[in-house]
């Protein structure tokens, strides 16, 4: 099992980044009428404390426990093959519209990351659209994006 | 009371195609119990965009439907493969695998199966005895008590998902995206950013579709795979159901105090299925003196948890329905539901929709009824079902799911958020946030800064009130317990090593 080691807990990273939002939440409801900022001040506050003391725990771990991250390459290959399948599912839906991309997703997420055979593929992937018209179309009766290209 | 019940009766036989509805939202539920890894949760996030031109009973009765039936599911791939289809399942695979190892498989589900009808009944009958008493107290309850109820079904869930810090971490935000959006109350925008999609704050549905129904198709993408694994389907025997059901009956204590548990757990905020199957569980195993295998394949090691897994559904309503505080996350979708449909829980919808309570209370009976049925029916179709592999489920919900984004208001934003939050939960997984946490209070946050807010005005704005109102002051003394209950555990335990 290949590794990259990370020299510090990787609870860091969320713990960083949730102290930023806490900040920046709480200093923008500073700047809201009175009755619209109390209670998002008063919970921003309480956020803030929970964050530091998160990164605070996370510092201690890397700087008094020599606490170390060891990150499964193959694992995080996955991850971001991942985001990339649902990125492109995003991205297609904007560019084609949802019943060509529902088609030709399912087709090439079975055919090429699943290893499907086309004859399969193909079906699974008219079945679904089929399934989504039925639904949302004629049942439904609710009017689909149709892509930007088109 | 009585009239209600008897308008939701005639609700069900008034239009065959609500039974078609109850019917639809059984099969899904045990498909989606048996896979492991999906679960109800991710059929209810899945479905709730099919249910917005439904009439608000037949939303419910589909729900009712899922609810009441994927435990029932779930338990199939406990016994058969050692897999719970559901968190609240594991309990069952203790004496449910050995079984099936024995060649017992079909005692086993026959077993459950009747321990989950008759536990649900159970948890169904003890609802319907509870909520008349719940609708009394409700209404004593005012704004102060309202906002500490809600901090402590917050508290209780974070401190159910075992870490305590970021269960409060993941509460802040669900509240902190609940800001999101126009005010109407003090007249200001509250981070939209001058963006015109963020004026009417993020969408719970899309919402939840990403936290839950993409999040856990990402991590089934980074897993891969057959869903369960290390048993061959086809070797599998079922006979002797029949002796399983009998079974039952002649355990009927066992029964018994499994649905009792199972009730009275599901009643608490955040503790859930899988406490009230452990805790029936144990307390079956050490109160059982006559012939005890518990481990090594006694049928009541199956039917203590089944009973106290479907039980805890009657019970875990009346929270969510009487305080509008969803008991887990099953229930927090259910109550996205609700208020998708117009319906807002709290004293008002017991008073002034107690039929559509009934109608959700006869679907839940129903329902657990109908899944024993169809596992007994199928249980060796479905055990081939949760060995389908995962590439073909994920492209199918990844695309359905942002479908059923979009269909809400019909603006490509939603699906955004939705493939958003699906990377927000998948990190959350990651990072051990509980992402129930996050849900209930995104569901809650308005309520909560109502009441705040009231409470304040009430009280001429001294904090103090809160704590010279009696109900409020109680209720801020269980949350101080629930906070300290694990920090004692924690001393305690240091105190023994």
């Amino acid at each position: 099992m290949k590794t990259i080691r990370l020299p510090f807990s990787a609870g860091i990273i969320p713990a960083l980044l949730l102290l930023g939002l806490a900040v920046g939440g709480w200093l923008i409801a500073l700047d809201w009428e009175r009755s619209s900022g109390m209670f998002p001040r008063f919970l921003g506050l309480i956020f803030i404390g929970l964050a530091t003391l998160e990164l605070g725990i996370h510092v201690y771990k890397s700087v008094f426990e020599k606490g170390e991250t060891l990150i499964d390459v193959e694992e995080f290959r996955k991850q971001l093959w991942g985001f990339g399948w649902l990125s492109l599912l995003l991205l297609m839906i904007y560019l084609l519209g949802f019943m060509v991309t529902v088609a030709l997703y399912i087709f090439l997420f079975l055919r090429f990351h699943g290893r499907f055979s086309y004859l399969l593929s193909t079906a699974i992937a008219v079945g679904s659209v089929a399934f989504v018209y039925l639904i949302f179309r004629r049942l439904l009766e609710y009017s689909l994006f149709p892509g930007i290209l088109w | 009371m009585l009239e209600s019940l008897n308008l939701a009766v005639n609700f069900f036989l008034a239009d065959w195609m609500t039974i078609v509805y109850l019917m639809l939202g059984v099969l899904i539920g045990v498909l989606f119990g048996v896979i492991p890894g999906l679960g109800g949760t991710t059929a209810v996030a899945l479905l709730l965009p099919l249910t917005f031109g439904m009439q608000p009973e037949q939303a419910i009765t589909l729900m009712g439907g899922i609810l009441g039936s994927s435990a029932i599911g779930g338990s199939v791939a406990a016994i058969l493969l050692n897999a719970p289809g559901t968190a609240p399942n594991a309990a069952t695979c203790f004496d449910g695998y050995p079984m099936t190892r024995q060649g017992k498989a079909g005692i086993a589900i026959g077993a459950a199966m009747a321990a989950s009808s008759i536990g649900g009944l159970i948890g169904v009958a003890i609802l319907i005895v509870v909520l008349p008493i719940t609708k009394s107290i409700v209404l004593m309850f005012g704004p102060p008590a309202f906002f500490m109820l809600a901090v402590l079904g917050l508290t209780s869930l974070t401190v159910a998902s075992g870490n305590l810090l970021r269960g409060l971490l993941a509460a802040c935000i669900g509240l902190m995206i609940g800001f999101v959006g126009y005010d109407d109350l003090g007249g200001t925008q509250r981070y939209t950013f001058d963006s015109n999609f963020l004026w009417d704050g993020i969408s719970l549905v899309p919402t939840l579709i990403g936290l839950f129904a993409i999040a856990e198709m990402i991590k089934l993408y980074v897993e891969g795979g057959a869903i369960a694994k290390d048993t061959d389907p086809t070797k599998i025997k079922l006979a002797g159901t029949s002796l399983g059901i009998k079974s039952v009956f002649s355990n009927m204590p066992t029964v018994f105090s499994g649905s009792i548990i199972g009730s009275i757990v599901g009643m608490v905020p955040g503790v859930g299925g899988t406490v009230a199957s452990f805790l029936a569980y144990s307390f079956a195993s050490q109160f059982t003196r006559k012939n005890n295998h518990f481990g090594s394949g006694d049928v009541r090691g199956v039917i203590a948890p089944e009973a106290a897994n479907n039980a805890k559904d009657g019970g875990s309503l009346i929270p969510t329905l009487a305080f509008g505080i969803p008991g887990s996350a099953e229930m927090a979708l259910f109550l996205g539901v609700l208020i998708m449909h117009g319906m807002t829980p709290g004293p008002m919808l017991l008073i002034e929709r107690e039929w559509s309570i009934m109608v959700l209370i006869i679907a839940l009976a129903l329902a657990t009824l109908m899944a024993s049925l169809v596992v007994l029916a199928s249980a060796k179709l479905l055990v081939i079902i949760s060995f389908l592999n995962s590439a073909i489920i994920i492209p199918a919900v990844l695309a359905i799911s942002l479908v059923g984004a979009y269909a809400l208001n019909a603006h490509l934003g939603d699906v955004v958020v939705a493939v958003i939050f699906g990377f927000i939960g998948y990190m959350m997984i990651k990072f051990d946030f509980p992402r129930i946490t996050l849900v209930i209070a995104l569901v809650l946050g308005s309520m909560m800064e109502r009441s705040f807010l009231q409470s304040i005005t009430i009280f001429r704005g001294d904090w103090t009130g809160f704590f010279q109102d009696t109900t409020s002051l109680i209720i801020f003394c269980l949350v101080v317990l629930a906070l300290a209950f694990p920090t004692v555990h924690k001393i305690r335990g240091m105190l023994a090593k």
